[in-house]
């Protein structure tokens, strides 16, 4: 997860990530998921929280830069997707 | 709805802010903001400046801080009034002088105190309100948050809301809304800017991890998550605060509420006063004094002009109602004067008879016809305040600045401060550092950049073979990219170098105050160009050595002779003086001693004071930019007749044969070509000699053409004129000050005519001073018939003095001149010294206490030389005195017969441990080290000043200077010296690839070319340089310039 600007990091907040994994999204114009494909079949998004962005890593060649959405699809519990602004892809961020 | 950024640093935000306060305003511009706040950390020092740019491009400035509180808490303060200005800038001081350095912190309670005036936003995530939201603790942020209300009021506290698309804002937003919601309280939407552009975001990562002193890596986890903190279009917050409207409307009223402060009007400075304490006004007594002083300096009745000029310049100074400061200055050097300090006036205020009058200036502005215009005229507006600019020895300097905070306190006054910008070499390292380059090619390439023939870094780089390839990878353009970004940027604050500024009114008030590294200096957080635009009198208060090195020539004469003489009882007309000059043996003469002003003695004849003050002031970047030297120098030669570019200049341009020499000229020319009154031709000067005028130069430019072409003055004539005056620019001397430079340099010039002993002892007691080093002037006192002679410890003091010994007058260094001693040793040695001569080493050891390694030194240097054992044995001896702690104390007696054999030092040995630990080569000459490469075909320099122009020739010795200054065009000039004198070598630019190395850094040289010679001057022409090797320790005899 994204660290705290010039803070210490709350460890209570700390969560551990599985790799993520490439999903398929439908966005509408602005980039907000509506739809996304779990399994084989395609959930309508219902709510989706504000978005999070990292830009990082630059220095090393390989820049980070992403947009992460907490969602809610229609069918099941919420998840985290974001959107590697670099490769243009999305993936599905889940935590162990 | 309108969205004004109210939070917002610039660079002076110090290892932080990544964008300066003019690209800030300018982008604000671009995007339509109406206003925007600056709010570095805990500084001001980017205020003025932004309020400036700001003003300049009708964004309106709201002036603010954001500070840091006792925990460590930020809040962001801004300036709604006056009063609230003055109350930031006393918190900041308050936080600077009550808090380590560098880390100013403010205690709550003084906001209580100090918040009238003032808007607090609750501050970005660091603030005490938002951590706690953040945390979740909503009743803590709540609770902290009625405190600051209860501070500044409900109208006077806002709850900061940032988005800047960061985890923690959401959660964190909400909570704040939801606590300003319970509390009434109203919110705002900031942004946190940081830099002005997105792509700006690396350098602010790049000085985040300079200011935790590590790579980027292991900086993470200080480093911001996302690029967001730029500053943003108006319309991009508005979307972003979509839901909450009342956020972005309440930046608009703020910035409403804060035009009542615009720092660029209202500052309300006011320099003291002056009260006679007898009821007579400042301006009477002021025009009594100046009667007083000119019936003693000129007799009664006065001459006509000298009452006109007098009662001229008494009413414009009554007119711009500095009666008060004149008085002051008068005051501050009534304390120099009466404790006999070497003091003497500089720059445009020498041209005022007044100062004269008062003490402020050593010459007589009337005998030798200096104009004032340059520093009272009557279009400088009230605000736009003369400097006065005062030079001192060292010591008397010191002591002033002592003298100015007794009287007028930290409240009263402050120095002010220089940014020291980050320049290529330092950036370099920085960026370096931080993108983790290896440290070994981080430092190569910095050394190249540092060196004075260095391009821009991309060339260099291309130019270096294990670069060049890399230039391709990413990470290599970033550290390119970034370094270009960062040069310019402030790095650090410091003194400037005399600047002071006095105010009537707290000046606490009007600019934050910190303390500096020196006990009893403090210093502002604002530069000249800031003081200077806020309308404050600045005082320089300059160092001039020279002054020191004339006091003590004049002192040693005094103790010599028993001649008394004061420098104002020196006769300026003695042709022995002027012959010297003539000859250019000015080497330890100030403003007279340069390469480049020795040749110019040589071609021209200066034979008056008034040829000396020309002299002085030729050889400066505006002349010589400005292409007046060779015409200069050909028309006194004959070679060319005197013209003017238009018959009125004639009278501007006569005394200087038609070309620009001195700041005055310009003035006189723009008044005869355009019909500018003196004030506005003044301003003119000014525009030009300032970074920030470019508008107003144009506009005068503008005015200037307008004003020739209604004279009758064509085009091209009145463009050639223009060209000049643009080409001369600041760079020159006024002539006032030229005048005060000459006068000083010949005072020093006839020191070294008729008392060379007392000369050369007080210019090596005075070292450092700049120009030559201490070997090359012991060189110059040889070839005067002055010996130098080495240390001895009967015969040494601390300083060097004068014996007289059987071939005449010498010098005997000092013990300040031994490497490894210092003020305790000095002080042990003076006062050990009185109780009569040492009988041995082991009388000296004893008797002293001395550090080991100082009195080997001692040792090295000969300074037992008489004692009839060489280095060695003495050394050897030396060795015996120190036992192990239970050992028997060693007894008294003749160790000769028990002496194992060593061997003597060499001469050259001897040499280089002269070198090496005093400086000077004492016991020989250091071309003794190079003497046996010297090949065939080599000529002396006694004879390459009789050589033919265009012979070739080839010359060697030790480098005595080199420079490469930014007027000479790439050019690069050696002073070379060897056993007869020196030699001149000038090095054209396309040598410079070749011979890089050896012309850069070589401590000694022989070069191949060809005699130019121009009159009695005589350069060497460099074709192709030979390397000399020589002990290293030689090469700290260069003094290199750029």
């Amino acid at each position: 997860m994204v660290g705290h600007t010039r803070g210490t990091a709350d460890t209570r907040r700390i969560r551990r990530l599985k790799t993520p994994r490439s999903v398929e999204v439908e966005t509408a114009a602005d980039g907000t998921p509506l739809r996304v494909q779990l399994g084989s079949a395609w959930q309508d998004v219902t709510s989706v929280r504000r978005p999070w962005r990292i830009d990082q890593h630059w220095w090393r060649g390989e820049p980070v830069r992403r947009d992460y959405y907490c969602l809610a699809p229609a069918d099941g519990p919420p998840l985290t997707l974001y959107h590697d602004l670099v490769g243009d892809e999305w993936f599905r961020q889940e935590y162990r | 709805m309108t969205y004004v950024e109210l939070h917002c640093h610039s660079c002076f935000s110090l290892r932080e802010g990544a964008s300066t306060p003019l690209e800030l305003v300018l982008r604000a511009g671009e995007l339509g903001y109406t206003a925007l706040a600056l709010t570095d950390h805990d500084s001001l020092a980017g205020a003025m400046q932004f309020a400036q740019a700001a003003k300049a491009w009708e964004v309106q400035a709201v002036i603010g801080a954001e500070v840091t509180l006792s925990d460590g808490a930020h809040l962001t303060l801004l300036c709604e009034t006056p009063r609230g200005y003055a109350n930031l800038s006393r918190l900041l001081t308050r936080a600077n002088l009550t808090s380590p350095r560098g880390e100013p912190r403010v205690r709550f309670e003084w906001l209580i105190e100090h918040a009238e005036g003032l808007i607090a936003l609750s501050g970005c995530r660091k603030g005490e309100v938002a951590a706690l939201a953040e945390r979740g603790e909503l009743r803590a942020a709540g609770e902290a948050a009625s405190r600051y209300r209860d501070v500044f009021g409900s109208e006077g506290y806002f709850v900061e809301l940032q988005e800047n698309l960061v985890y923690e804002d959401l959660p964190r937003n909400e909570g704040l809304v939801a606590l300003a919601r319970d509390l009434g309280l109203g919110i705002v939407a900031t942004n946190n800017v940081h830099y002005h552009l997105q792509e700006r975001h690396r350098l602010h990562d790049v000085l985040v991890a300079v200011r935790h002193h590590t790579n980027l890596e292991e900086a993470r986890p200080h480093l911001r998550a996302n690029a967001e903190f730029y500053l943003k279009p108006p319309q991009e917050m508005e979307r972003l605060f979509s839901d909450l409207p009342e956020a972005i409307t309440n930046t608009a009223r703020i910035a409403e509420r804060c035009r009542g402060f615009d720092l660029t009007r209202d500052l309300g400075y006011v320099f003291p006063d002056y009260d006679s304490g007898n009821g007579r006004s400042a301006d009477e007594f002021l025009r009594d004094l100046c009667y007083e002083k000119a019936r003693e300096h000129y007799r009664s009745p006065l001459p006509e002009q000298v009452e006109i000029r007098m009662l001229k310049e008494l009413d414009l100074i009554k007119s711009s109602k500095r009666a008060g400061f004149f008085l002051r200055l008068w005051d501050l050097l009534r304390f120099a004067h009466e404790r006999q300090m070497p003091v003497r006036g500089r720059g445009s205020s020498v041209g005022s008879l007044v100062c004269f009058l008062l003490g402020l200036s050593g010459i007589d502005p009337i005998k030798y016809d200096l104009a004032v215009e340059r520093f009272l005229n009557e279009a400088r507006p009230d605000s736009d305040v003369p400097d006065i600019d005062l030079d001192f020895g060292r010591e008397a300097r010191a002591e002033m600045f002592r003298h100015i905070f007794e009287t007028y306190t930290t409240e009263r006054a402050a120095m002010v401060c220089n940014f020291i910008e980050y320049r290529s070499a330092s950036a370099i390292r920085d960026v370096g550092k931080a993108l983790g380059l290896p440290e070994g090619q981080i430092d190569k390439i910095a050394k190249r950049m540092h060196s004075r023939f260095a391009g821009g870094l991309e060339d260099e780089l291309a130019a270096m073979p294990e670069f060049a390839a890399r230039m391709k990878f990413p990470i290599w353009q970033d550290f390119l990219r970034l370094v270009n970004e960062l040069r310019g940027m402030p790095r650090h604050l410091s003194q400037h170098s005399g600047g002071v500024i006095i105010s009537s009114t707290r000046m606490d008030e009007q600019v934050p105050v910190e303390a500096t590294a020196m006990p009893n200096r403090f210093i502002c957080q604002w530069d000249k160009d800031s003081v200077a635009d806020a309308g404050f009198i600045k005082l320089d208060l300059l160092g001039y050595p020279s002054l020191d090195q004339l006091e003590r020539g004049l002192r040693y004469v005094e103790q010599r002779h028993g001649r008394l003489i004061k420098p104002k009882d020196i006769d300026l007309t003695d042709p022995e003086v002027y012959a010297m000059i003539q000859r250019g043996d000015t080497l330890g003469i100030v403003q007279i001693q340069s390469r480049a002003q020795i040749q110019v003695l040589l071609r021209i004849k200066v034979a008056r004071i008034e040829d000396l003050i020309i002299q002085v002031a030729l050889i400066r970047p505006g002349p010589i930019q400005g292409g007046a030297v060779h015409p200069y120098i050909a028309r006194c030669l004959g070679q060319e007749p005197v013209t003017y570019d238009h018959p009125s200049l004639e009278p501007a341009l006569k005394e200087t044969k038609g070309v620009f020499v001195f700041q005055e000229q310009v003035i006189q020319a723009a008044m005869a070509i355009a019909g500018f009154t003196s004030g506005k031709a003044e301003q003119l000067r000014r525009a030009m000699s300032r970074k920030r005028s470019r508008e107003a130069m144009e506009a005068l430019r503008d005015e200037f053409f307008a004003g020739a072409a209604a004279n009758g003055v064509d085009a091209s004539t009145a463009a050639t004129i223009y060209d000049k005056i643009v080409a001369f620019s600041s760079f020159g001397f006024p002539k006032s000050h030229a005048a005060a430079m000459a006068v000083t340099a010949y005072h020093i010039a006839w020191l070294k005519r008729y008392y060379p002993a007392e000369f050369y002892c007080a210019l090596l007691n005075e070292q450092p001073m700049g120009f030559y080093s201490p070997e090359v002037i012991a060189n110059d006192a040889r070839r005067h018939d002055i010996a130098v002679l080495g240390l001895d410890v009967n015969q040494s003091g601390v300083e060097c003095n004068i014996e007289e010994t059987e071939s005449g007058d010498a010098v005997r260094l000092g013990y300040r001149y031994v490497k490894g001693l210092g003020d305790a040793a000095w002080k042990h040695l003076e006062e050990e010294g009185k109780a009569g001569p040492y009988r041995s080493l082991w009388d000296f050891w004893r008797r002293t206490h001395l550090g080991r390694e100082a009195i080997e030194h001692l040792i090295q240097v000969g300074a037992f030389a008489w004692t009839g054992l060489h280095e060695r044995e003495l050394l050897w001896q030396l060795g015996t005195f120190y036992q192990p702690l239970d050992a028997q104390m060693p007894l008294p007696v003749s160790q000769a017969e028990t002496l194992p054999a060593l061997r003597v030092l060499s001469d050259k040995e001897q040499i280089v441990t002269d070198l090496t630990l005093t400086g000077i080569a004492v016991r020989g000459r250091s071309m003794d080290l190079i003497a046996d490469q010297l090949h065939e075909g080599i000529t002396p320099s006694r004879l390459v000043n009789h050589m033919q122009a265009g012979q070739r020739v080839t010359v060697a010795g030790l480098v005595a200077v080199r420079q490469s200054p930014e007027t000479a065009k790439g050019f690069v000039f050696h002073t070379l010296e060897d056993y007869d004198g020196l030699i001149n070598v000038i090095t054209a630019p396309r040598l410079i690839p070749k011979f890089r190395r050896l012309i850069e850094s070589a401590p000694a040289l022989i070069v191949h070319g060809h005699i130019e010679r121009q009159e009695r001057s005589v350069n060497v022409i460099a074709e192709r340089f030979e390397a000399l090797p020589v002990a290293s320790t030689a090469g700290g005899r260069v003094h290199s310039f750029g």
